[in-house]
């Protein structure tokens, strides 16, 4: 009976802990261009031989411009 | 209008301006960017790869990545986005993480696949990678794409910044100009409204379908770099013919379309001038010449 209550309260906390981490993980927003989703990243050559990422200017606000030389 | 707008913000550490330019020549855009006193970090997109239709496009991307404004104007950019607090936003580190494209990983893809995706990402690869024997193994697999796949403007387009590439290269083949063109005028079948990829044809087409002189600042910028006592930025491919020519087109009263459309079509992203270099922040990657750029010949 002891063990069948030990048991009991274990697969309770279990479920519990599952049913918090469930219920704190935000939403990941949806990719896309569009206003309120999350730019997508892109990887591209820069000017000085070297490679970078969108990404790597997370946690700064962004005004990224597409624009053209010609 | 930018410039002066975005002068003491970007100086403050409150934004991070960036740009992404369509370019064929990535040398002409580091003229541009000598030319305009530009510090801020510049990616160039010379195959369309994030698909832009149009250009100028300023978005305006809260400090989580999320689009806050697809195309926000001058007027607006401080009280609408820059001043404005966003809530903040817990993101997945590695989602929406571009990664980096392995050489090898694809080879073996296209073996195993074999579809027109997998080879259009082989194509984009070599591209990237640089050097004779990368733009022949790009022309290669985007010749493979698209004849899998001949609607796949995107594939289309690239094929002809690869053969133009190739012919401004020391392995060139005869044709490779004319078929650039003619890859470009087979793009424009699928989507003519698509700009960028109208443009790209107009600038290497015939005179007769340019709207203006698409290099006209060239010798103008390399003037007043000279004037600061600078070196301009060298040019191993010169804007020549149809490039720096003024339209065959002529308008009603005769004079010829010199004012471009749509205007302006050269996003004022300079750097405020007196940012010093300890200001930028252009992060390096080392995705490049000698790690995963070395494959073995495809097509030899």
């Amino acid at each position: 009976m002891h063990i069948h209550r030990v048991r009991v309260a274990l697969i309770l906390a279990v479920v519990t802990a599952w049913s918090d981490a469930v219920q704190a993980a935000p939403a990941q927003p949806t990719i896309g261009t569009k206003e309120g989703r999350m730019y997508p990243d892109f990887l591209l050559p820069d000017l000085d031989g070297g490679f970078g990422r969108l990404s790597d200017y997370r946690g700064k606000k962004n005004l990224l411009t597409h624009f053209a030389s010609w | 209008m930018w410039q002066k707008v975005l002068k003491p913000h970007v100086a403050a550490g409150e934004l991070v301006a960036i740009g992404v330019v369509q370019e064929q020549h990535p040398d002409r855009a580091k003229l541009y960017r000598q030319w305009r006193e530009s510090d801020r970090p510049i990616y160039v997109d010379a195959l369309n790869l994030l698909s832009v239709k149009v250009v100028p496009v300023p978005v305006a991307i809260d400090q989580a990545g999320i689009v806050r404004h697809e195309r926000i104007t001058p007027s607006a950019v401080v009280a609408d986005f820059v001043l404005r607090a966003y809530p903040s936003t817990r993101v997945d580190g590695a989602m929406n993480r571009a990664k980096e494209p392995s050489l090898a990983a694809l080879t073996k893809e296209v073996a195993q696949a074999g579809d027109a995706r997998s080879w259009r990402s082989l194509g984009d690869a070599s591209f990237l990678c640089g050097g004779a024997e990368a733009i022949d193994q790009a022309a290669g697999a985007y010749e493979r794409a698209v004849a899998l796949d001949p609607d796949d403007g995107g594939a289309q387009f690239r094929l002809g910044v690869a053969f133009r590439r190739r012919h401004e290269s020391a392995a060139r083949r005869h044709g490779d100009a004319q078929a650039s063109v003619e890859q470009w005028g087979r793009v424009l079948m699928i989507d003519p409204n698509q700009y960028v990829w109208r443009r790209r044809i107009e600038q290497y087409g015939p005179r007769l379908d340019k709207p203006y002189n698409f290099y006209f600042w060239v010798e103008k910028a390399r003037e007043e770099i000279l004037a600061r006592g600078e070196r301009p930025v060298p040019q191993p491919v010169e804007p020549t013919g149809s490039e720096v020519a003024p339209p065959a087109r002529r308008t009603a009263d005769g004079s010829s379309s010199a004012i471009p459309d749509p205007a302006p079509r050269i996003a004022s992203i300079a750097t405020p001038r007196g940012l010093s270099r300890s200001n930028r922040s252009s992060p390096r990657r080392a995705w490049s010449r000698d790690g995963a750029c070395a494959f073995a010949p495809l097509f030899a």
